[in-house]
């Protein structure tokens, strides 16, 4: 497996900080989940290396990677349905380490999901519910059917729900025991806006009343426009991890986004420019080290007439393009 | 436990309660008296057409005879009842010239005749020697060709009336009379009873015919019985796991609980499923033996033991057809993994034949110790009469429920490793490496977890 350098990996790799203030009020420990040096094959293949990771408690984790990556093999290890090769190293969820059951109040949603075609909504509510020891299930079932706003379907049979309703349905199904850690793995895919904004603003509630969310994506936006920490897995093996905010900081104030009157003005050949992402309406430009903005601006105006020129840090979709880059890169070379 | 029993009565629910389980309550009873309804329906259906026969008769002495019997059979036996409806063929004979020189030829000349339908078979009376060769000689056999050997009616008929002229016959060349003759030769019978039986107040009785031969039914029926509910309840598990697979239910369920716990739970619930069927069957049993009178005939230790042992054989084989269903990514993988499994599970038919004859002997007690075997076998000897000692079904349940463990023990790691596996199905080399090493196994250095540990 190839992997990153050490440096390199020295280089991004950030210790987490402490909770943040507006949750630091609630009891805690402070970890809801530490990985310590796990490694985990399927025969030859090793699908995570050595990997070591700390989840802070009433926080949103993101976790991102490309596919094959090693986030759902790592997911499954924390839900305890693969058990780390022998003797590499520790998974403690929530305190615990018994390895051979799932950990005790956390909600699961994985990406390959699916339920019960045959059973009734209501019905398949209450065998969550039962299954995950809730002690009023009738009450717990009708305040989520009212939160997500799934009334009218719950006399109906799960193979004749939309897609979307089938999704808060299986969203349900992971937080209806109101865990203290949920992991979800894509939980917005198949969602329409209003339906992703309603799960959204679900989550975010959970958070603030002290549930530890992980959240593994592709999508970049959504990780980072609801993510407190961030967590990059390549390869098996952990190239990412700290707060947003710092992981952004570490990475600079290399990138300005250029807005131009015309859309399709060419920014090519201005100094100081490494790399240009062009969105469209926006080109986002990666800069070089010691570059000058005041330079850049005036050689981007002679281009056209500017709407926006905003100097800011890398997006995370940026970071983790560059980080994926850097490394096949470092394979190629090796 | 707890989530396993939810488990479980989902799985129970999910099951009894569609059109397939009702229709399947009906069908089952059917296909098990399948072969008797069958025969009962065609019982009738029977080849009117004259069958005739060729008879050579080398002694000369039987042909004349055998024609007057072949007349009376064709004016009396061949009718019903009422005297007027066919239900027989009519048996045409015909005498064969035996001055042929050739023998082969002639035989083969008949055989011919039989290949083309024109006859039904022939026979040879005598052993075409010369006369005088063989004038000194008893008759003893009579030989008869045909290509329809399972159809028994003429040999039976063509003894019966050859033994008849040849002991009339003889008694004419000893000079005795008819009547001394079948006297003498009056057949002794047997006359098959049942055991004594103890009853209350010291005595001893022998026991009702009807109770000895409803014991030697029932036997055979619940063993057969505990087939068809190996079957009914332990393949589908098969199906319903690789459901689960396909629609990727699986793992949202392992978010929850343990392999073990969710393929016990499903094993349980048709466990709950199987008992049930054979309820409700035993119920319906009993309403009719009651309703006919012969309640008291019903035969409940023995059914206490089905049940038993029913649950134990669905535990042993749910779980089997369970971890195939986790190893299969489709219905063909599955099939072509079922087989193997049908076959151990036909273990017990096998050797049914030697168990009826002779329940007791030691072949029938070790064979009704293989695991796979027990269920079936240990219910079929129980039944028979001549009792078996009471430590046997005991050490068989025992037996059957310790098997049963280890198979959910091991189909549970094949499980845990076949339910997210996508991709290329299992072999069977494949699916015993996961049962007894599990998957991905690959140790670390031992002081990895001391350092995880100090770190």
């Amino acid at each position: 497996m190839t992997t990153l350098s050490a440096t390199r990996r020295s280089q991004i790799a950030t210790t987490p900080p402490p909770p943040r203030d507006d949750v630091s009020a609630m009891p805690h420990r402070r970890h809801a989940v530490e990985i310590i040096h796990v490694t985990k094959s399927f025969g030859p293949t090793v699908a995570v290396n050595d990997l070591s990771l700390k989840v802070r408690e009433q926080s949103i984790c993101g976790f991102i990677g490309p596919n094959g990556s090693g986030k759902t093999t790592t997911l499954r290890m924390i839900m305890r349905i693969y058990r780390p090769d022998e003797g590499a190293g520790l998974v403690r969820v929530l305190g615990q380490e018994e390895l051979d059951a799932p950990p005790k109040r956390v909600g699961y949603l994985p990406e390959e999901r699916g339920l019960y075609n045959r059973m009734t909504v209501r019905d398949i509510l209450r065998f969550y519910a039962e299954l995950k020891g809730v002690a009023n299930v009738n009450a717990a079932v009708d305040a989520w059917i009212e939160r997500m706003h799934i009334a009218d379907a719950t006399g109906r049979r799960v193979d004749s729900l939309s897609k979307g309703n089938t999704q808060k349905v299986q969203f349900i199904t992971a937080v209806i025991d109101d865990p203290r850690l949920l992991i979800l793995d894509e939980p917005f895919s198949g969602l329409d806006p209003v339906s992703a904004d309603l799960l959204h603003n679900v989550i975010l509630d959970l958070r603030q009343q002290g549930t530890t969310i992980i959240y593994s994506t592709h999508d970049m936006n959504m990780a980072e426009r609801m993510c407190d920490d961030v967590i990059m897995i390549y390869r098996g093996i952990k190239v990412l991890d700290g707060r947003l905010e710092d992981i952004k900081r570490e990475f600079g104030t290399d990138t300005i986004r250029v807005r131009l009157d015309h859309d399709h003005v060419s920014l090519n050949g201005i100094e100081g420019v490494a790399a240009i992402r062009d969105f469209g309406r926006v080109q986002e430009l990666r800069m070089t080290a010691g570059y000058k903005s005041q330079r850049v601006l005036r050689d981007v105006m002679e281009r056209g007439r500017v709407l926006q020129f905003e100097v800011s840090n890398p997006s995370l979709h940026d970071v983790f393009v560059r980080l994926a880059n850097t490394d096949a890169a470092e394979a190629q070379d090796a | 436990m707890r989530k396993t029993l939810v488990l479980a009565v989902r799985e129970f629910h999910a099951a009894v309660r569609t059109k397939t389980f009702v229709i399947s309550l009906g069908l089952m009873p059917l296909m098990g008296s399948a072969g008797l309804i069958v025969a009962f329906l065609l019982k009738d259906e029977v080849n009117l057409d004259d069958r005739r026969y060729a008879i050579i008769d080398w002694t000369g002495d039987y042909y004349d005879e055998l024609a007057d019997a072949a007349d009376a059979h064709n004016q009396r036996s061949i009718f019903a009842d009422d005297g007027i409806e066919q239900i027989k063929p009519r048996v045409r004979l015909e005498q064969v010239e035996t001055d042929s020189p050739n023998t082969l030829a002639l035989q083969g000349r008949l055989s011919d005749r039989v290949r083309k339908g024109d006859l039904f078979g022939f026979a040879e009376i005598g052993t075409g020697q010369s006369a005088s060769a063989e004038s000194d000689e008893l008759l003893t056999t009579v030989k008869y060709h045909t290509n329809n050997p399972m159809n028994r009616d003429f040999p039976h008929w063509l003894g019966r009336q050859v033994n008849e002229i040849a002991r009339e016959q003889r008694a004419q060349a000893e000079g005795l009379s008819l009547e001394v003759a079948k006297r003498l030769t009056k057949p002794v019978s047997i006359d098959e009873k049942p055991l004594y039986v103890s009853v209350a107040g010291g005595g001893v009785r022998l026991a009702e015919e009807t109770d000895h031969y409803v014991s030697v039914l029932a036997a055979m029926g619940l063993a057969v019985l505990m087939f068809l509910i190996i079957f009914v309840g332990a393949i589908p598990l098969t199906y319903s796991v690789l459901e689960e697979k396909m629609q990727r239910s699986a793992e949202v369920l392992l978010g929850c609980v343990t392999p073990f716990q969710f393929m016990m739970g499903k094993i349980l619930g048709m466990v709950g499923v199987s008992v049930t069927i054979m309820t409700i069957y035993i119920v319906i049993g009993f309403c009719v033996a009651a309703v006919n009178g012969y309640a008291h005939l019903m035969p409940s230790a023995l059914i206490n033991w089905f049940l038993l042992y029913q649950a134990g054989a669905v535990l042993m084989f749910g779980s089997l057809y369970a971890a195939i269903g986790a190893a299969c990514n489709d219905m063909k993988d599955a099939q072509n993994l079922m087989a193997p499994a049908s076959l151990v599970a036909c273990v017990p038919l096998f050797v049914i034949r030697p168990v009826i004859l002779e329940p007791n002997s030691t072949f029938s007690t070790l064979i009704s110790f293989f695991p796979p075997a027990t269920p079936m076998l240990m219910i079929l000897r129980q039944g028979l009469p001549g009792s078996i000692p009471v430590w046997q079904p005991i050490l068989g349940i025992i037996i059957v429920l310790c098997t049963a463990l280890c198979c959910v023990f091991l189909a549970s790691r094949v499980f845990r490793v076949g339910i997210l596996m996508n991709g290329k199905g299992a072999n069977v080399k494949e699916l015993l490496q996961w049962a007894f090493y599990g998957v991905g196994h690959r140790p670390a250095r031992p002081e990895r977890r001391k350092n995880a540990e100090a770190a």
